[in-house]
């Protein structure tokens, strides 16, 4: 092959070498591109609705805040704080509800007399404190504020102070009494 | 390059010869040659500045136009103000970008009269007078309304009127309304905070970096909620003036409620509660936290003070010591004496659940001012509180020199010094936790990075404090305080009011300071009422024990389970051999 031909062969390889690598290139840039577009579109796209989502969560708590269910609760539902005996002190407690069928059947009617008898079925209930016993136990230093000088401080100790009836676990009994003093006491 | 005159490029039309064409010279020969030697220079010279432009536009794509979007220009959902939630994250004020209607009155197209009407329909907190007034204005930009929702802009945009621009801004919203409304505070129309938690932290809510993270108070919603509720249908029920409350851990600090009331709303902070608008004369006091910045005498919850210092510097030492109180105390003039006067000697128990002035008179002359000063000094109650909020009130008490014997006596019990329910709270908050003091705060505080404190009173001492102040609500004036189960102590506090410097007669600041549980002291709950005028649930009174105590016992019954603190009937303190038989007869 001539010299001259080769050159010129060589040309072409080179501009087609070159053209090709180029067209490659600029197929890989505008994939790239188009890409990276995409993925600012996914962010912007997500960015937006997180801000919608702040948006309806605005919303949602000013229509379910406190106050507003304040309102509702003092129109309509009027629930109340849950009393002492209502809250449970242990699952032992919750199961003392799991009464038998026979247990839960619906009493009859009390049938009360015109002349009040000695005796009668009130009078005769039994006091908490003849159900059972438990002891009070109390933290607290030893009163030797009160019987003496001071002395150095002393570690907590404990002591037992009263006993109050635990709540009967038995079947026939399901509904687990209050022991402390009732509100409003004193 | 030389040419002949008159032959070249920019010779005259007339210089170039008109008859037909000569035979070339050997001189134009040379005239063309310079000629193409001219452009192909220009040529020469508009290549590189070709390739110079194209390299300065693939600079411009590649370096500028290229840079990842995160960095040039962020992308982010980030708040323009940081979210400030609760401690269980609920939201007390987020930020979010609203309509703004705005109107540009001299550019109106159409009839002012119309367009108003039209308005008016659409924005129904307006009144179609407003508006008219705003579209009529002279000014050459008005707000027509602000926080519009987007159903009502759509429908305003929707009336083409060119003049009338819907703009996004930033808006500030407290979703609870005036819950916590002074503590929380708001901001002003450019987004700076302008009183409470906006105007403490404004540099943290408003920093581009921080403000992704919201900012956790202290408060708990419900135990707010509680506690506003209770307080503002006390305040209904005596037709009091005011109330403050507040509720705060006494092994952490952390302020868990702080009420103040009158409230606002900081949704609108310039608008009262009828829809007008604040000025100079008919501010009513909503926006005034009267939690840290109000100043009250707390009267007799300042005994448990008094007794603390004296079995802490041991002019105290046994609770059975018997003090006179037989007779009114005459001091410089002035009578000292008992509202609950028994007239005879008094073990420290009976002072404390008799609140007797005389008692704890004379004790704190057995402590001395020197001793008294120094432990109301540690105690922070003579100086503003080390609290974040900015509001906060100065002390005022006697001067070294004015703070003789009756000025100990009195301030004993509770007069003669002006505090904040904060200070009170935190107070009992040292005395109970086990003598140790602590600056409240009002953000969340990690358990593992809670302040050590500072002791003032020992273990003891806070011991003996806690049984007093069972033995109040068990047999004393706060009996009606008492929640079964939830071993509740307080101590009544009753005081006149002071107005410009002066005692108001028949104005009392009635207040409750309270701790529950008693056995492990968890949370301190202090209530005050400004100017109780008694109602029919209070049989006409009007003191601490018949006004807030009951409001204690429903306040503590509503955020104790909230708080996990359940009630357990078979647990107290020991408060065997507090009380003298006698005494206990009494009862």
């Amino acid at each position: 092959m001539r010299l001259g031909t080769r050159q010129y062969l060589s040309g072409i390889f080179w501009i087609v070498g070159t053209t090709a690598v180029v067209a490659g290139a600029q197929v890989v840039t505008t994939r790239a591109a188009a890409e990276r577009r995409a993925v600012t579109r996914l962010n912007i796209a997500l960015v937006e609705n997180k801000v919608r989502i702040r948006e309806l969560e605005a919303e949602l708590r000013t229509r379910a805040g406190l106050p507003e269910l304040q309102r509702w609760n003092d129109a309509v539902f009027q629930l109340s704080a849950p009393q002492t005996g209502q809250i449970l002190q242990s699952p032992v407690q919750l199961a003392a509800y799991a009464a038998r069928p026979e247990a839960a059947a619906p009493a009859g009617p009390a049938v009360r007399y015109a002349l009040v008898e000695k005796g009668t079925q009130d009078e005769l209930a039994p006091p908490p404190a003849a159900t059972g016993g438990a002891r009070v136990v109390t933290a607290s230093y030893p009163t030797a504020m009160n019987a003496g000088p001071a002395a150095a401080p002393a570690a907590p100790t404990t002591s037992t102070i009263a006993v109050v009836p635990l709540p009967d676990l038995s079947p026939d009994l399901p509904e687990p009494k209050a022991t402390g003093p009732q509100d409003g006491e004193g | 390059m030389a040419s002949i005159p008159g032959t070249g490029p920019f010779a005259p039309a007339a210089a170039a010869p008109v008859a037909a064409p000569a035979p070339a010279l050997a001189g134009e020969r040379v005239t063309a040659r310079a000629q193409a030697r001219q452009r192909l220079a220009f040529l020469i010279m508009l290549f590189p500045l070709l390739a110079l432009l194209i390299l300065a536009r693939l600079i411009d794509l590649a370096v500028i136009e290229g840079q990842p979007a995160g960095e040039a220009a962020p992308i982010s959902a980030a708040p323009p103000r940081g979210d400030i939630v609760d401690r269980n994250g609920v939201e007390l004020a987020r930020t979010f970008e609203a309509y703004a209607i705005t109107v540009m009155p001299r550019r109106l197209t159409s009839d002012p009269e119309v367009l108003a009407t039209k308005l008016a329909e659409i924005l129904p907190e307006r009144s179609r007078e407003d508006i008219l007034a705003d579209l009529t204005s002279r000014r050459s930009f008005r707000y027509l309304a602000r926080k519009v929702l987007p159903g009502q802009a759509q429908r305003i945009n929707e009336l083409g009127e060119p003049a009338i621009e819907l703009a996004r801004e930033a808006e500030r919203l407290y979703p609870n309304m005036n819950l916590a409304a002074q503590a929380l505070g708001y901001t002003n129309d450019q987004g700076k905070g302008l009183i409470g938690v906006e105007k403490a932290f404004q540099e943290r809510l408003a920093d581009p970096v921080q403000r992704a993270a919201p900012l956790a108070l202290s408060l708990d919603v419900r135990v707010q909620q509680a506690m506003q509720n209770e307080l503002a249908a006390l305040v209904t029920d005596q037709n009091a003036k005011g109330a403050a409350g507040v509720v705060m851990d006494v092994n952490t600090g952390e302020v868990l409620a702080m009420v103040s009331l009158p409230d606002f709303n900081p949704n609108a902070p310039g608008q009262r509660a009828d829809g007008t608008r604040y000025t100079t004369d008919n501010d009513d006091g909503s926006r005034f936290n009267r939690v840290t910045l109000g100043g009250y005498e707390l009267g007799s919850t300042f005994k448990a003070f008094t007794i603390a210092t004296a079995l802490e510097t041991g002019t105290l030492t046994n609770l059975q010591k018997q003090y006179d109180a037989t007779r009114p105390l005459e001091v410089a003039g002035f009578r000292i004496r008992d509202d609950h006067a028994k007239n005879r000697w008094l073990t420290v128990p009976e002072i404390f659940i008799y609140s007797s002035n005389i008692g704890t008179a004379r004790m704190a002359i057995e402590v001395g001012r020197e001793r008294q000063r120094d432990y109301l000094e540690r105690l922070g109650f003579l100086k503003p509180l080390e609290f974040e909020l900015q509001e906060k009130a100065r002390p005022q008490y006697p001067s070294l020199s004015n703070w003789g014997q009756l000025a100990t006596m009195t301030i004993s019990y509770g007069h003669g010094l002006t505090v904040t329910p904060l200070h009170l709270a935190n107070g009992y908050a040292t005395l109970v936790n086990g003598g140790l003091y602590r600056p409240p705060s009002i953000l969340k505080r990690d358990p593992a990075n809670v302040p050590p404190g500072t002791r003032v009173f020992s273990e003891r001492t806070s011991q003996e404090i806690l049984r007093l102040l069972r033995l109040v609500v068990t047999n004393g004036t706060g009996r009606k305080a008492d929640v079964p189960g939830y071993r509740v102590g307080g101590k009544t506090g009753t005081a006149e009011k002071i107005e410009n410097g002066r005692y108001v007669r028949g104005q009392n600041v009635v207040n409750f300071a309270a701790v529950f549980p008693v056995d492990a002291p968890r949370y301190v709950v202090v209530a005050m009422i400004d100017d109780p005028r008694g109602s029919k649930a209070t049989y006409g009174f009007r003191t601490a024990g018949m006004v807030v105590a009951p409001a204690i016992n429903r306040i503590i019954r509503r955020i104790a389970p909230a708080l996990g603190v359940l009630p357990d009937p078979a647990r107290d303190i020991n408060l065997a051999g507090m009380l003298p038989a006698k005494a206990a007869a009494e009862e």
